[in-house]
């Protein structure tokens, strides 16, 4: 009966978890974002049994794009840091066109992230611009990895 | 008997462990997830350059009010740091980014060194020289054609050493770069990047 419950949460943990929708064009990695339950190395062994042992990191809230005065299109990430300290990380910027093929730029380069941790308990929010190198372009993703 | 055979082996192992060190290996430039170094690497030369495109590309000074794009020269960039690197290594990057923005074209005609091509002048000695005649009619260029610019882009990069504590040196470099409208003389746009890095003493 217990292992059976214990299944069961087991199971609806993975569902709230898979529900979570996150932005597709955005792709922060398991050393850059938030912790979730199944992300975290510790805890992954027996994450829903210990979801309290979430970290906490960089969280993604809005993406917006703009076409500025000069006809490229400007990209907005808005999100915050989660976690207690000071969150450095790299993230690169690509660009497509509407036929979806990628637009070649000397400005698609890793570039530095750092936001302060938490200020008096309130996740500190940022907004990373990066502007689109030529006017076709009409999309992007934008990666991200863990600071070395 | 058996001390050679065991000194042998280890003298095999060694030169296996020494060979194997020699091993070159290609730097991925796309995804480099190699470790920082005190110096200025190309990994540092793309951050600026990436960052200071976007900076000028979101600024709007580039936009011609009419459409039109401006002709641009790149005037002198000075090197005040104690590397020795081509400043072309920053400025090409850019170069190349602000052409394919489409909001601007670069002359060759002027600048500094290595921004000018010595064959634009070059090919202009011909005219009324002794060569002139080698050349099929209408085919050298003529007076008035070429086209001045109207914006400048000029900077400086130097850095500046501090001892950090007993072992360590933070060196801080300095990327100033500026956009001058040239028959106005004033100032469009400009912008200064740094990046700190902190290591073992060289």
């Amino acid at each position: 009966m217990r292992i059976a419950l214990y299944l069961l949460f087991l199971l609806m943990a993975i569902a709230v978890t898979g529900c979570k929708e996150e932005s597709s064009k955005v792709n922060l990695r398991a050393e850059v974002k938030s912790d979730s339950l199944t992300n975290n190395a510790v805890v992954r062994p027996v994450a829903y049994a210990f979801s309290g042992l979430i970290g906490e990191g960089i969280e993604v809230t809005e993406t917006i794009t703009k076409v500025n005065k000069a006809g490229l299109l400007t990209l907005y990430v808005k999100g915050v840091n989660n976690s207690q300290g000071t969150k450095r990380f790299w993230y690169k910027v690509e660009w497509f066109d509407k036929d979806g093929l990628p637009i070649e730029s000397k400005a698609s380069v890793w570039l530095p992230a750092s936001v302060k941790g938490k200020s008096m308990g309130k996740p500190v929010p940022f907004t990373l611009k990066a502007v689109a190198p030529r006017p076709e372009a009409v999309d992007f993703t934008m990666e991200t990895k863990k600071w070395e | 008997m058996k001390n050679k055979i065991l000194y042998s082996a280890i003298l095999l192992f060694v030169a296996v462990m020494l060979a194997g060190c020699q091993e070159v290996k290609r730097i991925d430039t796309a995804n480099d997830d190699g470790k920082q170094v005190l110096a200025l690497d190309y990994r540092d030369f793309d951050q600026v350059a990436s960052e200071m495109v976007q900076s000028m590309l979101a600024s709007g000074a580039l936009k011609k009010e009419d459409g039109s794009r401006y002709v641009v020269a790149i005037s002198e960039i000075i090197n005040a740091t104690t590397q020795r690197f081509n400043t072309d290594r920053l400025m090409a990057k850019i170069e190349e980014d602000l052409m394919n923005s489409g909001q601007v074209v670069i002359t060759s005609a002027v600048g500094n060194k290595i921004a000018r091509d010595d064959m634009v002048h070059d090919i202009r000695d011909v005219r009324k020289s002794e060569y002139e005649d080698e050349f099929k009619e209408g085919t050298l260029a003529e007076e008035k054609q070429l086209i001045a610019p109207g914006l400048s882009i000029s900077g400086m990069i130097f850095q500046k050493e501090l001892a950090y504590d007993k072992d360590k040196t933070q060196v801080e470099y300095y990327f100033q770069l500026k956009i001058t409208e040239l028959a106005s003389g004033l100032r469009f746009w400009q912008k200064e990047l740094i990046i700190g890095k902190r290591g073992k003493n060289y």
